[in-house]
């Protein structure tokens, strides 16, 4: 007995000295698989080569998802791929250094280049994760455009430009893939009119497109669902968002929902009760997502007034 | 010793602050939540039963 604590001990320290968790001993409270088992990682639907996309309810987030004109959930996205028999999610993203100069904009001192993280760890790291087959792609293609961009080290695009090739953002990184995967070339969308954010775009030098995320995957179909929150929380988080683009009219200003506090935006207090009021509903809601969604818009109707726009 | 630890503080500080133009930071300034009708801010409810308290921060 002896014996077998030690050696539970020692594995745990290397564990912990290694930094290394696999998948299966993660628990989220809301683990979900909505497909049968691939093959590729024990009885699980995960397979390389899948997309995974997140939701996240922090300000920066809720910001740029009211910028397209088309509305999204999602803020972040990338590809699975299971390496040494071990989910990971490879992704394109970039961190900025110092900058003193206001008239530098920040995406010129972005630097970063595609990624391998955990699973568990890419998910532990939003509000929810959900993952999807690729449309109409084959998996092992995207999965291998994957690992030679990760090989490549393709720098990071702060600038979001789908037309130069030398650099991905997160959605041209998944594009692309999909793209070299046999699925079809994706749509590039203007951004809604908005002077306000037009000025904001202009200094940080990012064309008013952007992707139209919804022709990566088949969105109403999910292979799995990873949060620590229920799904009536995270239906709520979606319509919460999708009223405040719905409201996000061309005539409204970035000042009327975010202030910036030296260094992110954060949400004024309208916004904020409105999230509040959102995910404090959803507790005494069945996870019905057009019910929530209905729910959602009544509590905006009453505190911001009726809005058929 | 204290001095590193004041530099370092403030190289953080620095680090962690994005300067932005004037014109960029208005756009955060512009709250036009007295303006009628506004439907993200709710200004026009004050006299209803759950008014949005404006900027308030």
């Amino acid at each position: 007995m002896t014996r077998l604590a030690n050696g539970l001990a020692l594995c745990a320290l290397s564990v912990w000295l290694s930094g290394c968790t696999s998948f299966r001993d993660v628990t989220f409270a809301n683990y979900q698989e909505f497909a049968g088992p691939s093959g590729e990682y024990y009885d699980t639907p995960l397979a390389s080569g899948q997309i995974i996309m997140t939701g996240s309810k922090a300000p920066t987030d809720i910001l740029l998802g009211v910028m397209p004109r088309e509305f999204s959930p999602y803020i972040h996205l990338g590809i699975v791929v299971i390496d040494e028999g071990e989910p990971y999610v490879y992704d394109e993203t970039g961190d900025p250094s110092l900058n003193l100069d206001p008239e530098v904009p920040p995406t010129s001192t972005i630097e970063g280049h595609v990624r391998r993280v955990p699973l568990e760890r890419f998910v532990e790291r939003y509000f929810y994760a959900e993952i999807f087959e690729p449309s109409g792609a084959d998996r092992a293609k995207v999965a291998e455009f994957a690992r030679h961009h990760l090989a490549a080290k393709t720098p990071f695009d702060p600038y979001f430009d789908y037309n130069d090739d030398s650099a991905f953002f997160c959605a041209e990184f998944v594009a692309r893939a999909i793209e070299y995967g046999g699925g079809k070339r994706v749509s590039i969308a203007p951004n809604r009119p908005n002077l306000s954010v037009s000025v904001v775009m202009d200094w940080l030098g990012v064309p008013e497109e952007t992707i139209a995320t919804s022709s990566l995957v088949d969105h109403g179909n999910p292979v799995m669902r990873m949060s620590n929150y229920s799904d009536s929380e995270i239906f709520a988080l979606n319509a919460f968002k999708q009223e405040i683009h719905r409201r996000f009219t061309a005539d409204q200003t970035i000042g009327n929902l975010f202030r910036w506090d030296g260094m992110r935006p954060q949400m004024r207090i309208n916004g904020q009760r409105l999230l509040d009021k959102s995910l404090a509903k959803a507790k005494d809601l069945p996870p019905d997502r057009r019910l929530i969604e209905a729910e959602i818009r009544a509590i905006a109707d009453r505190l911001y007034g009726e809005f058929s726009g | 010793m204290m001095r590193l630890l004041v530099i370092a503080a403030l190289a953080a500080t620095l680090a962690a602050c994005i300067p932005m133009p004037q014109r960029v930071h208005d756009e955060f300034s512009r709250y036009d939540g007295e303006r009628p009708n506004n439907f993200l801010t709710g200004r026009h409810r004050a006299d209803q039963d759950e008014p949005a308290q404006g900027v308030g921060e």
